[in-house]
């Protein structure tokens, strides 16, 4: 069943042409890979999913229902997202685990489950430690591992394996080909075609 | 008191002078900037001096008010000038903010600390009305300037921890804490450090005045917390009036 479908969205910022007339598809349970040149717009895409940037014209449907500005909120809230930099706010590990949990649209209760921990190799010893004290990689897995926790459908997820070892970049790519979630993956990385179950779109 | 003669003045505006030979020598930039706001100031106060001294003279409850809320009007034109926000929409819920508590306090003092009741000397109700209003407008642009920048710079964050199930309010609190401290700190300091370094200006002009110094105090007291709480009250109501009208339906700002 169509999931999420993207009609001839066009956008533009000043000169600089982002989409023209792209359209984009996606079933429940689907496994797509994004690829392509950096800077041309691949994290906009998840943006428009989001609601963050506004297409400057096209359709955008999901579950089927024609998506309106005002409904991008509660859209939103289907999906569970990384960026690139993955933006917490700066704090102890744990604190900000706990500021997460307190949200109210969410169910997490600030405790990630031991199996993830172990499967992407994150020692318990960091939740002590400062956000800007975790090296690139830590940080991206602990990026996944909330989006994992917040038990939600869709996986909108930006360069998630950019600055892990190949080893744990094969162990993420396999662990998200295998979830029955929708999974969109904006990624360089050759590890989600290893999978054999990502399907590619070129940018 | 004794009076201050024009002469007077004008031999201490000569002792300037030199300061503006040493900027000179210096090559510091300052000497057109520094000749203006003092002619600036002479004739803002002159002109003051001259208004003042009619609505002293008239001392009419409904003009005094009018007086006041012309102050308001400005310190909120002030504001938003101050934090270059180009959005008319925000005029006016700004201005009650400004508004409301600050005549909340004018008749707190007059009712309940001067007891006078619904006559609103201008005397009071000009000078003390002022003297919140200047604080405020410090305090508003301070705090008004670091939620908003706050909220630009950290834009990825915000719609990152908006993803993750936070509302408007809650991805929004570490900005709103953050200019409600910064509005509200240098109050609450120069409250620690009063009558240590220097007289604080209110209680000067009182016992130059002629008054008490025991009487000087009571009134400086309850300035410092008037002022600290129409800082506090408004600068929660601009921040409100903020997060109402800065951002969208889907908490984009606009």
């Amino acid at each position: 069943m169509c999931l999420i479908r993207l009609e001839d969205i066009n956008l533009r910022f000043d000169d600089n042409i982002i989409f023209d007339h792209f359209n984009l598809k996606v079933n429940s349970g689907d496994k797509i890979l994004i690829t392509g040149k950096s800077g041309r717009g691949k994290s906009t895409l998840l943006s428009i999913l989001l609601g963050f940037v506004k297409a400057d014209s096209g359709g955008y449907y999901f579950n089927g229902a024609p998506v309106s500005y005002p409904d991008l909120k509660k859209v939103r809230l289907n999906y569970a997202y990384v960026n690139q930099d993955v933006t917490i706010q700066e704090g102890i590990v744990r604190e900000v685990l706990n500021r997460i949990a307190g949200f109210d649209h969410n169910n997490f209760n600030g405790v990630i489950d031991q199996e993830l921990l172990e499967y992407f190799e994150f020692d318990e010893s960091l939740f002590e430690l400062h956000t800007s004290k975790l090296s690139g990689g830590q940080r991206q897995r602990l990026g996944l591992m909330i989006a994992l926790s917040l038990k939600r459908d869709i996986f909108l997820l930006d360069e998630i394996t950019s600055a892990l070892d190949q080893e744990l970049k094969d162990k993420t790519a396999s662990y998200l080909a295998n979830l029955q979630a929708t999974v969109i993956v904006v990624s360089h990385d050759s590890c989600f075609l290893k999978t054999g179950k990502f399907k590619e779109v070129r940018w | 008191m004794e009076q201050i003669t024009y002469l007077g003045l004008f031999l201490l505006s000569l002792l300037v002078i030199p300061t503006l030979m040493v900027n000179r020598f210096l090559e510091i930039r300052l000497n057109s900037q520094i000749v203006q706001s003092m002619i600036r100031m002479f004739v803002q106060l002159f002109v003051v001096g001259i208004y003042l001294k009619y609505i002293f003279e008239w001392d009419n409850n409904l003009l005094n008010l009018a007086y006041i809320l012309v102050m308001e009007l400005i310190a909120t034109s002030s504001t938003l000038r101050g934090i270059q926000i180009k959005n008319r929409k925000l005029f006016f819920p700004l201005f009650l903010t400004v508004m409301v508590p600050n005549l909340a306090l004018i008749f707190f003092f007059n009712f309940i600390l001067l007891r006078l009741g619904w006559i609103l000397p201008a005397r009071y109700v000009i000078t003390i009305g002022g003297m919140l209003l200047g604080n405020v407008l410090n305090g508003n642009i301070v705090g008004l300037n670091t939620f908003y920048n706050g909220i630009k710079a950290n834009q990825q964050i915000l719609n990152y921890e908006l993803t993750l199930g936070a509302t408007l309010f809650q991805a929004c609190k570490p900005h709103i804490s953050n200019a409600l401290t910064l509005t509200i700190k240098p109050t609450i300091a120069s409250m620690a450090t009063l009558g240590l370094v220097a007289l604080p200006g209110m209680m000067t002009g009182q016992i130059l005045g002629g008054a008490l110094p025991s009487d000087a105090i009571m009134y400086q007291i309850a300035i410092m917390i008037a002022i600290y709480l129409n800082r506090y009250f408004t600068i929660i109501g601009g921040l409100g009036v903020f997060m109402r009208y800065l951002f969208d339906c889907n908490d984009q700002l606009v």
